[in-house]
Parts: C-alpha cells; sequence; structure tokens
C-alpha cells in the first residue's frame, strides 16, 4: 500500500471532521446534525459498520487503530480524542 | 461482453471508492475473533446439541405432530427468509420488493442465525468477488491437493471457517444496504429475531399442547433442529457445491450444481448456474428444475409484492455453455 497518503498532522479536530463527514456519507444524514456529543450506537452504527469505519479510517491515518477505540468509546469526542493520540503515538515511533 | 448478472456483480464492487487510496476490504481483528467464537458457539454448535438431544428424546417421547408442523413452518420461514431474502434480494438485488417483505424477509433470515443482514450480504458478495481463488472466505479448494487436502478444505468450508474470519467492509461491500431505513433497522435488532425464532415456537408449543414437554420440544423441533437443517443445507453450497457436482457453464470459480440437494435448500444447490448467472432470481433457469426459492418470489410478484425479476433470456443462457471441442 505504498500509494497511501498519509494524513498530515492529524489533530483530534481533523479526526472529528472526518467522522462527521463519514458517517453523514454513509447513513445518508445531515452533517450539521451530528454531534460530538453522539456516540456511534445512537448515530445508528452497530459493530459492523463501526469495523468499517476502522478500516476506512486507518486508510486514511495510515496507521493501525485498535479497535477497541472505537467500540469502548462513549462519544465522538472520545473517539476523535483517542485517535488523534493513537496517530501521534504512532508517528512519534515511527519518526 | 459481460451478460446482465454479471454487469451487475461489476457494478456492485464499483460503488463507494475512496479517492486515490486503495481501501482495506477486510480486516482481522482479536476484538471480532472474540465475537466471532461466541456466535459460532452459540447459533452453529448450540442447535447441533440441541438436535442430538431433540433425538434422544424421540426414545422416550414420541414426536407430536405439533412438533413436526412447529419445525417445518419455521424450518422454511427463516430458510427462505436466507435464499429470497439475505441471498437472492439483499445480496444480488435479482428483484425488487415492498418494504414490508423486505423486513419480513430479513427478519426471517435472521432466524436462522447466520449473522445479520448486512454482514452476510457483504461476506457473500466477497465470496462472488473472489470465487475459489485467495481471500475467499469459505472455498474449499485452497487446502492442497489430494484426497487429504479436499478433507480439510471441506470442513474448513463447511463449518470451522466461521470460528475466526476476515471481517470485510460493509460500507465498500453493501453501501445499497446502508442507504435503506428498513434493512438498517432489521440489522440492528438481528439479536431479537433470533431469540424471537425460538420463543414463539416454544410458546406454541407450550400453549398448544398445555404442558411444559410441549414447550421443551417446540423450542427444540421448532428452535434448534430447524436451525441447524436449515445450516447444514446453507454450508453444503460452500462446501459440497464448490468440491462435487456438475458444471455446465464456463466460470472462473469451481462452483457445482447438484440436483438432488435442490428440494431440501429451496433450490439453492443449482448453485452453479447461480455462479454463472448472480443476478439472476431463478438458480434453476429452467422451469423443470426445482426451485422452490424462485416460486415463491413468483408468487409474490403475483401478490405484487415483488417486481423487476431479472431471469437470462434462453440466449444468454446458451452463450455461457461450455462447448466441447
Amino acid at each position: 500500500m505504498d500509494h497511501v497518503q498519509i494524513a498530515e498532522k492529524v489533530d483530534e479536530a481533523a479526526v472529528f471532521a472526518w467522522l462527521k463527514t463519514y458517517i453523514s456519507n454513509v447513513l445518508g444524514m445531515d452533517q450539521a446534525s451530528i454531534k460530538g456529543s453522539d456516540g456511534l450506537d445512537s448515530l445508528g452504527l452497530d459493530s459492523a459498520l463501526t469495523t468499517a469505519l476502522a478500516m476506512d479510517l486507518e486508510t486514511w491515518l495510515g496507521v493501525e487503530i485498535p479497535l477497541a477505540i472505537l467500540f469502548e468509546a462513549e462519544t465522538l469526542d472520545n473517539i476523535a480524542a483517542g485517535v488523534a493520540r493513537e496517530a501521534e503515538r504512532q508517528h512519534v515511533t515511527a519518526g | 461482453m459481460l451478460n446482465r448478472g454479471d454487469q451487475i456483480a461489476h457494478q456492485m464492487f464499483q460503488e463507494v471508492q475512496l479517492p486515490g487510496q486503495p481501501r482495506q476490504k477486510v480486516i482481522d481483528s482479536p476484538h471480532l475473533h472474540k465475537m466471532q467464537r461466541m456466535h459460532f458457539f452459540l447459533f452453529d454448535v448450540l442447535p447441533i446439541l440441541g438436535t442430538a438431544c431433540a433425538i434422544v428424546l424421540l426414545f422416550f417421547h414420541p414426536i407430536t405432530s405439533l412438533d413436526l408442523t412447529l419445525f417445518l413452518v419455521f424450518w422454511a420461514l427463516s430458510g427462505l427468509g436466507i435464499s429470497i431474502g439475505y441471498h437472492r434480494l439483499f445480496t444480488h438485488r435479482s428483484f425488487k420488493a415492498s418494504a414490508p417483505v423486505r423486513a419480513a424477509l430479513g427478519i426471517f433470515g435472521s432466524m436462522a442465525g447466520q449473522g445479520g443482514v448486512i454482514s452476510w450480504t457483504a461476506m457473500h458478495r466477497r465470496h462472488h468477488e473472489l470465487g475459489d481463488q485467495e481471500g475467499d472466505l469459505h472455498s474449499p479448494n485452497l487446502h492442497g491437493s489430494g484426497l487429504k487436502g479436499k478433507l480439510k478444505g471441506f470442513v474448513h468450508a463447511h463449518f470451522t471457517w466461521m470460528v475466526a474470519h476476515p471481517y470485510p467492509n460493509v460500507v465498500h461491500y453493501a453501501p445499497d444496504l446502508l442507504k435503506d431505513r428498513v434493512m438498517i433497522w432489521v440489522n440492528r435488532h438481528y439479536y431479537t429475531w433470533i431469540v424471537l425464532g425460538l420463543l414463539i415456537p416454544t410458546a406454541i408449543g407450550g400453549l398448544v399442547s398445555q404442558s411444559w414437554m410441549g414447550a421443551l420440544t417446540g423450542f427444540l423441533w421448532g428452535g434448534m433442529v430447524r436451525m441447524f437443517v436449515v445450516e447444514q443445507g446453507i454450508f453444503a453450497l460452500n462446501s459440497l457445491c464448490h468440491l462435487i457436482g456438475r458444471r455446465r457453464f464456463v466460470t472462473d470459480d469451481q462452483s457445482t450444481n447438484i440436483s438432488w440437494l435442490a428440494p431440501f435448500i429451496f433450490g439453492e444447490s443449482w448453485h452453479h448456474n447461480h455462479h454463472a448467472f448472480p443476478g439472476s432470481a431463478s438458480f434453476g433457469l429452467a422451469w423443470y428444475r426445482i426451485d422452490p426459492g424462485y416460486w415463491v418470489i413468483r408468487l409474490l410478484a403475483l401478490f405484487g409484492q415483488a417486481w423487476d425479476i431479472k431471469v437470462p433470456t434462453k440466449e444468454q443462457i446458451e452463450r455461457r455453455e461450455i462447448r466441447s471441442a
């Protein structure tokens, strides 16, 4: 997978924006209606969809995201924070 | 030239691609494997044990006509839910159906305990994409040559692949279902439908016979045994229908037709016909081949509940036949 574009500096806000776009595209929802306090479950993402989201998130970030971050977080804000931290950690280790 | 069935299959894999990046299409994760092991034990191993109990119980308590009726009704409902709903409608879009029919087929299919409709669809589309090549989730033909390789392949394709397997990206493989609010709802309540599929025959058995024994045998025959029988039929498609039987068309996989199995699995064992024409609602491809799944789709059409039923023409069928030199 040498032509994956690894997202440059990813912070929490960037991950949250990605989550919002992704979820609204997949479920055909209005982006503006998705809040940071929403949980994946309340938005309508079950384990199948959450797993798909994880795969596409990994492709976008170019790093592996442990599924537990997504399955155990309560809100999108928690997920964005956890994912940004994980991406930062792996970039530091790699660089 | 692609025929219409192939066009539909081809089109299915073209949808929703991310720009400029190869998408991750399957994932292996310990978290998912744990869920898969649990599902395997509950809905693939327990029905075998339940069936063994039902058989042992026969020595002490003869089967009643109520038990048999419960078995047949729930076998037919959940089996048709898989064959017509999960397989011919949701995975291959070989016809269109009204929302109530889509919901009913999804719910009955869920009762078979073979996974939620969105997972099942994604995995089956991947099976068609890779048919008997590396990455096919349940091919019996990737385990070495000779009798030993075939035997290992049979056990894997029939049963043990489900213990832990790569999980497909449903956004890639089933974007159409994710846009269908009815199916999202059915999918979310997968476990509820399984439990109802076990509770309803138990309750009917108990209430009609006015006895606890009736409830138990209702659970065993209408729940466990019918789950076991539907599963073994569908598993045979993955194992036997890629190992033994007849081939008639040129296809990239090793699928086969097994005619004698057809009455017991709703016509699904015309599996080679199906791989040659995945977009066809008919698997028999002729009126004289037993294909109960297709007959029920025709019946639904008669009541205006199914339409746009796709079947290849005689010419399209003949064009794909293997020609002996």
